[in-house]
């Protein structure tokens, strides 16, 4: 019974600090949060926010009347030493109708999140097919052979971390993993899809503009869960053409008695049992084909062939660009992105800390199952890129040698 | 212990002789009534209740430092306070503690302690069962608690998802763990279910029909039905995994054919009810505390009830809603999404009556009442978090993000845990006879409350500007511009978790403060149900005569009268609470069985983690724990459920001591 | 202090772990010197019982009682355990020089007979009252008695209907159940809907039948099942490699609940064998515009569908290059091939594929074909 009236007034400052705090939290968001949910910019994200944001207002409206009416009534009712209460049973009739409008109001919602649910699974208008395959910590992505993705794909691509497609064009991911359950996210294009070990998944994503669109592995898939990332870089037609046309060219071996043809010995020697590096041939003229499914527990590794092509590594978890040349490509005006992607990594422009840390010890930088004395229950095999033991010159011979895959 | 009062009226006490007779020549009761001897071997429905309830905060505690340390980890960029081995075992535990070992043992604790009270009834049904429980609870607990230093703790979420939860991919014994303490645990639960449902179902004091039975017990009673179909499931889901990870069994391995969303969908099947489970109670609770203090009764009992029992019924066919982006085609998606927008609708029932219950009412704002108010603020931004997550498309954009962890933050902590704090201020002075300090309840109160939403309410944002959930580090990279970035909000977060934890310690304080409290009256808060109808702590057989029941709300219509005329009503009060209490004493029973304490249920309890430990460690520790258990059944199976009266004779008066061999008992 | 019963366990004990020291010592056997062994512990431990109990002999414990014991105390009664414990020794003896199913079988008896021999001494020792004890028998043995009587009751009813149904032929059996269960329904309503049927007539028409059902599966047994095919799984085909693969005969399609279709949902790939003899794909979602071959990453589990329209019974192979085969001469190229079971007309079978090189590797890159089908052959590539 006591400070009854203190307590009201705390609770009716509360309130009213809770609502001031809550207008500027809305005032407060992050500007250009690269995974921000609510800023589409394709259009099944656009349906998708469609159907969000009125859900959302209703909610808020809801929630601010129920609110307020709690406010009032510890507000209103409290003791001041009235008479003992009405001792009211209820009023069927109220709680029937309070019980018929909630539910009329979720009817309503209910038709709408059918629909777009329908709209959002409709694949049969499809332009382009982009495999994509999940695996402890990153993403392989490949384009098959088909008519469509522009002018068309005559030979696969595999490249791996980011997905280039062109604007304007709906893409049709099919997506599985190879070992346990990851999460293909993009949140500007379209919401997840889980990427589940023997069932292929399939999710559309479409850009309406050019851009860098960023995306995170969301299903808890282990040691390294937070350091699988991936982006999708959404291009004009005709950089895509350009850019398609750069993977599909032939291999061209470094000059010789540079510190890149070195480079590409080492790799030979160190890399290529799990990296694939297409046209690539050892000193007999022999194709070097990468066999990493006898190294890797989940059977693959990234294919390296383009590797300056593109501009993060490492499951997307580092930037191959400084931070300066990161910014240039990122946040570029919609109509020079694709440009300055196609640019590549430049020697002046590579993050060789981050490179160089990575091809010294992998598992150090980023937690994976790499210890050769811990792999029993893997009969042997890694789960991620163990330590090479590489001297500093070898790395410098393989910085230089990645540096020419462009 | 059971009791015989000779002359009546005379106040029970424990008697000084026990002399217990040896069933089957070698086997013999435990006597004890002080000690920690008469809690380790009690039966006694209240000391149980206690034990539950003491147990679950030490782990509340637990899970709590779990989360700090979560949150310190994720204030700053690419924290380094723990490693991404140590984060991942972080949140499996924390997660894993405060479902497992804190809100559902402390929702255990209260339906122990109070159900046979709110009934009338004297124990509950099957009393060395209730003992069972509680000791398996807290022996499964210890064990999975004992990963933390023999190994590694499970690092695979506490939903520990296939195949990451197989030797291959989870190397370590922490999952074996994990699955063995949550097997214990369950058996605890399923056991303590069937036990609470036979107690509702046939104790109940004379004319106390289903319908006049106080909320709490009803939306217990919901609770443990929901645990009797939903443990069985999750038991499968965990025989199955245990089976893959020791015995070479292939039900979750994809080379041999099987499908990783078998794992999803039981454990969902069993993980949503799961939620309801947890807040149900809560619900229980503030359904009693509300109309206690705003001096009317609930607004639309049977509305409530119904909606319960609504709940829990529904609460088994909206599981997929947590698989919503896992693939499982339009149509499926399409139907749990419906049905969970139809959940909604009766949980808004209860939050209806609730207002409608304080309107019009004469509110006095004790401790009590303020975490029961406080339920329904939180719990509505909770649920309406909730129905924006029911739209399937939206929720392939919200699920896996902090906007999920916000949302069930302010479900289970805005809805059961300052739930079950109400209930701990409002039986407080009946369970142990003081009443908690009401200053540093309010600072209790609003430490907590504050720091609850600075620390749950950024995640809503943090989770809308894409931040995923179980990630051992954030990155600048993601966090976007300007200055209310998610750098901004997770340092906010982090700090709400320091406000929150010392909100809690600030309950620890109070309980400390008021240790040395004058007694309680047996009535302090002029409350309307059957359980108040005892003294301050109750005595040992709960009440000297069983009452008998005219009316929902009995104690209020024993307390008040209505002399209103023309069907107008006007209560007034003829009785305080002692005065009804003295008079049910006055009528006291004169000969009280109770049932007698037992070694059997902590014996049979311990079996089991040595054959947890034999499943991971050594065949040896199985045949061993197994041997224990069969002894502990036989032995339990021998001894009668309560001691004969000739035990509690007083011995010969020639003084010859009792025999320890057989006694013919002719 | 000792009793007679005591002294004789007493030296049977000593004389069995003499027997194991010997028998460990001169012969070969570990099971005899197991046998003995065990022997000798479980004649020891009943000869604790036997002296702490101090069985049967009033005047070994007081001297008094002689004066004090109740005149009417019985002696013990009847009691067929000791003759149950004498057999089972005695096959614990014969099996050592025999079959070991014996051996075990005489350790059971011994268990079983020990216990209830126990339990009936002990309970006779309560009263004098023969109604009690029994009631004190009842206490302690029944807890263990109906759990494992009633396990090993229903494993040999289950085991008997279990013979009887591999005896009988695959129509049969349908048949088979089919009339039981209903006579079990049927049954059922008749004890449900006629209170005053005589439980005397329903327990003796029920032993009949389980006895019927004993000595059906038991004849069953001994006349062993009827003739099942043998039915290849796709695994063990892949061992076989070459020889299968390639042929359009031999094994039927059957068993391994993991090639089952009706529990795999979104598959990498369906690929039909049409009427025509041509091998078409699809895949969740649309088939890329212009795909004439089927992608599927490497190093994957990837569930293949095939479904076999055609008229005949057809396998679908894969052709995977060349593996390495560790031989005992070294290693060697083999051919590489994995396949389905045949499958019938209409019938589809699941096959996983994991394939760890990528197609570049091999020359002919890889492809499904039909055995026995020459225009069914679609590619696969593997970036």
């Amino acid at each position: 019974m006591e400070s009854a009236s203190t307590v009201t007034n705390m609770s009716r400052r509360v309130r009213i600090g809770l609502a001031v705090g809550l207008a500027a939290i809305v005032a407060g968001c992050a500007q250009d949060a690269p995974q921000d949910t609510w800023d589409p910019a394709g259009e099944n994200a656009q349906m998708i926010q469609d159907l969000q944001w009125p859900v959302f207002a209703i909610a808020g409206v809801v929630g601010v009347i129920v609110l307020s009416v709690v406010a009032f009534v510890i507000v209103r009712f409290r003791d001041r030493g009235q008479a003992m209460p009405e001792q009211t049973h209820g009023k069927p009739a109220l709680e029937i109708a309070l019980t018929i409008l909630p539910a009329l109001i979720l009817i309503g919602v209910a038709i709408p999140t059918v629909g777009t649910l329908m709209a959002l699974n409709d694949t049969s208008d499809t332009e382009c097919v982009v495999n994509v395959t999940g695996q402890q910590w990153w993403w392989e992505i490949d384009y098959p052979t088909q008519d469509g993705c522009g002018d068309g794909i005559s030979a696969p691509i595999v490249t791996s971390g980011q997905m280039v497609i062109p604007t304007d064009t709906n893409v049709l991911v099919r997506g599985t993993s190879r070992d346990v359950i990851h999460s293909w996210w993009i949140p500007r294009l379209n919401g997840k899809r889980d990427m589940v070990p023997g069932r292929v998944h399939t999710v559309k994503l479409q850009a309406d503009e050019p851009g860098i669109y960023a995306g995170q592995c969301t299903e808890f898939c282990g040691l390294s869960h937070a350091n699988m990332r991936m982006e999708v870089i959404a291009m004009e037609p005709a950089d895509f053409e350009a850019w398609k046309a750069k993977q599909l060219s032939d291999y061209q071996p470094p000059e010789p008695d540079t510190l890149a043809a070195a480079g590409e010995s080492t790799f030979i020697a160190q890399c290529s049992r799990c990296h694939q590096v297409d046209g690539l041939e050892d000193a007999d003229g022999e194709p070097v084909i990468a066999r990493p499914d006898l190294q890797v527990y989940s059977g693959a590794a990234p294919n390296l062939s383009w590797f300056t092509t593109r501009n993060t590594f490492a499951g997307a978890t580092w930037d191959l660009l400084i931070p300066e040349c990161r910014a240039e490509v990122w946040d570029a005006p919609s109509d020079e992105v694709g440009q300055k992607y196609l640019e590549g990594v430049s020697p002046e422009c590579l993050n060789s800390v981050d490179l160089r840390e990575w091809l010294r010890n992998a598992p150090a930088k980023k937690p994976m199952y790499a210890d050769p004395e811990q792999l029993e229950a893997t009969d042997g095999l890694v789960r991620g890129m163990p330590n090479l033991a590489l001297s500093e010159d070898q790395i410098d011979e393989l910085v230089a040698y990645l540096l020419e895959r462009q | 212990m059971a009791i015989i009062e000779r002359p009546a009226a005379s106040p029970a006490t424990t008697p000084e002789y026990v002399t217990p007779s040896a069933s089957m020549g070698f086997l013999r009761r435990p006597v004890e009534t002080t000690g920690w001897k008469s809690w380790a071997f009690t039966v006694d429905h209240k000391k149980i209740g206690i034990m539950y309830g003491v147990v679950a905060m030490l782990f509340f505690f637990v899970g709590g430092l779990e989360a700090v340390l979560i949150r310190a980890q994720l204030a700053q960029a690419d924290g380094t306070i723990l490693s991404a081995d140590k984060y991942n075992q972080m949140f499996t535990m924390h997660a894993t503690t405060m479902i497992f070992l804190f809100v559902m043992p402390m929702a255990a604790a209260f339906a122990n302690y109070m159900i046979p009270l709110q009934i009338g009834a004297r124990d509950v049904a099957f009393p060395r069962l209730n003992a069972l429980s509680l000791w398996t609870f807290v022996f499964g607990g210890i064990f999975l608690n004992t990963s933390w230093i023999l190994g590694g703790a499970a690092d695979g979420g506490w939903f520990m998802y296939a195949p990451n939860s197989s030797v291959p991919f989870s190397p370590t014994n922490g999952v074996d763990f994990w699955v063995l303490g949550l097997l214990i645990t369950g058996i605890a639960s399923q056991v303590g279910a069937i036990n609470l449902i036979v107690t509702v179902l046939n104790m109940r004091a004379p004319g106390m029909k289903l319908m006049r039975m106080p909320i709490f017990t009803w939306m217990a009673f919901v609770v443990q039905m929901l645990l009797l179909f939903a443990i069985p499931v999750i038991t499968v889901a965990l025989f199955l995994l245990m089976f893959q990870r020791n015995f070479g069994a292939t039900f979750f391995s994809v080379e041999e054919g099987a499908d990783p969303l078998l794992w999803q969908h039981l454990f969902w099947i069993f993980g949503h009810p799961e939620v309801y489970i947890i807040v149900l109670p809560a619900f229980g609770i503030i359904s009693e505390v509300l109309p206690t203090f705003a001096r009317k009764p609930l607004f639309g009992y049977p509305f409530v009830v119904f909606s319960g029992a609504a709940i829990g019924f529904v609460g088994f066919g909206v599981w997929a809603h947590h698989m919503f982006a896992a693939g499982l085609g339009p149509i499926s998606v399409a139907v749990f999404s419906v049905a969970t927008m139809a959940i909604a609708v009766p949980t808004g029932v209860k939050i209806i009556n609730w207002t409608l219950t304080l309107w019009g009412g004469k509110l006095w704002f004790t401790t009590a009442m303020l975490f029961a108010i406080g339920l329904i603020v939180q719990f509505t931004i909770g649920g309406l978090s909730g129905v924006t997550h029911a739209v399937a498309p939206s929720d392939t954009q919200q699920t896996d993000t902090y906007y999920i962890v916000a949302h069930f933050h302010y479900v289970i902590f805005g809805g059961a845990v300052l739930g079950l704090f109400s209930g701990i201020y409002y039986w407080w002075p009946k369970i142990f006879g003081k009443l908690l300090n009401e200053s540093w309840g309010r600072a209790n109160f609003w430490f907590m409350i504050v720091g609850m939403n600075l620390t749950f309410g950024p995640m809503h944002i943090i989770g809308l500007q894409g931040q995923p959930r179980r990630m051992y580090v954030w990155t600048e990279n993601r966090a976007g511009e300007g200055f209310f970035n998610l750098g901004f909000w997770n340092l906010v977060s982090s700090i709400g978790t320091v406000i929150l934890a010392i909100g809690a310690l600030l309950f620890l304080v109070n309980v400390w403060v008021s240790r040395k409290n004058p007694p309680a009256p047996a009535d302090p808060w002029d409350a309307r149900s059957l359980e108040w109808i005892t003294t301050s702590p109750p005595k040992e057989h709960n009440f000297d005569r069983t009452p008998t029941v005219h009316a929902l709300d009995e104690f209020f219509h024993r307390k008040y009268e209505d002399v209103g005329e023309n069907g107008q009503h006007d209560y007034k009060k003829v009785a305080t609470g002692e005065e009804v209490i003295a008079e049910e004493e006055a009528h006291a029973d004169a000969h009280i069985h109770l049932p007698s304490p037992s070694y059997w249920p902590i014996v049979l309890a311990l079996s089991m983690p040595i054959l947890a430990y034999g499943v991971i460690y050594s065949t040896l520790l199985i045949v061993a724990g197994a041997a224990i258990a069969i002894l502990a059944l036989f032995g339990w199976a021998l001894e009668p459920p309560t001691a004969p009266d000739d035990d509690f004779d007083p011995p010969s008066p020639d003084g010859g001591e009792p025999s320890k061999e057989l006694v013919a008992n002719v | 202090m000792f009793t007679t019963g005591s002294k004789l366990l007493i030296g049977s004990a000593v004389l069995a772990v003499v027997s194991a020291i010997a028998y460990g010592t001169t012969q070969d056997g570990v099971m005899g010197t197991i046998g003995l062994v065990s022997a000798a512990i479980a004649l020891a431990v009943l000869a604790g019982v036997n002296v702490y109990t101090r069985d049967s002999n009033v005047w070994a414990d007081e001297i008094s009682s002689v004066e004090t014991a109740p005149a009417a105390a019985p002696a013990p009664g009847n009691s067929i355990w000791p003759m149950v414990f004498a057999v089972g020794a005695l096959a614990l003896t014969v099996g050592l020089v025999t079959y070991q199913a014996v051996f075990i079988i005489g350790i059971v008896i011994l268990l079983i007979g020990g216990a209830e021999w126990t339990a009936q001494a002990w309970a006779e020792r309560a009263s004098a009252e023969a109604s009690y004890n029994s009631e004190v028998r009842s206490r302690i043995a029944n807890p263990l008695e109906f759990p494992v009587g009633a396990a090993v009751g229903i494993g040999i009813v289950v085991y008997a209907f279990s013979r009887v149904m591999l005896w009988l032929s695959k129509t049969n059996t349908v048949v088979a159940f089919s009339v039981v269960g209903s006579i079990i329904i049927a049954f059922a309503f008749l004890v449900a809907y006629r209170p005053g049927l005589r439980s005397k007539a329903t327990a003796g028409v029920v032993a009949v039948a389980v006895v019927a059902l004993i000595a059906g599966g038991a004849a069953a047994g001994v006349d062993g099942e009827r003739e099942i095919k043998e039915h290849e799984t796709t695994a063990g085909l892949e061992e076989e490699g070459e020889e299968i693969c390639e042929s359009p005969e031999e094994f039927e399609a059957d068993e391994k609940a993991s090639q089952s279709v009706a529990a795999t949902a979104n598959v990498a790939a369906e690929i039909t064998l049409t009427e025509d003899g041509e091998l078409t794909f699809d895949v969740p979602g649309p088939v890329e515009a212009g795909a004439t071959a089927l992608s599927l990453p490497r190093s994957n589990p990837n569930n293949v569908i095939f479904i076999n329209e055609s008229s005949e019974h057809r396998r679908l192979s894969v052709d995977l290059g060349t593996r390495l085969e560790e031989l005992d001469e070294g290693e060697e190229e083999v051919p590489y091939r994995v396949c389905t079971t045949l499958v019938d007309e209409g019938g589809a079978q699941n096959i996983t594929l994991i394939v760890g090189a990528p197609s570049a590797a091999f020359p002919d890159g890889y492809s499904f074909f039909v055995p026995g089908v020459e225009s069914a052959h679609l590619e696969l590539v593997v970036p």
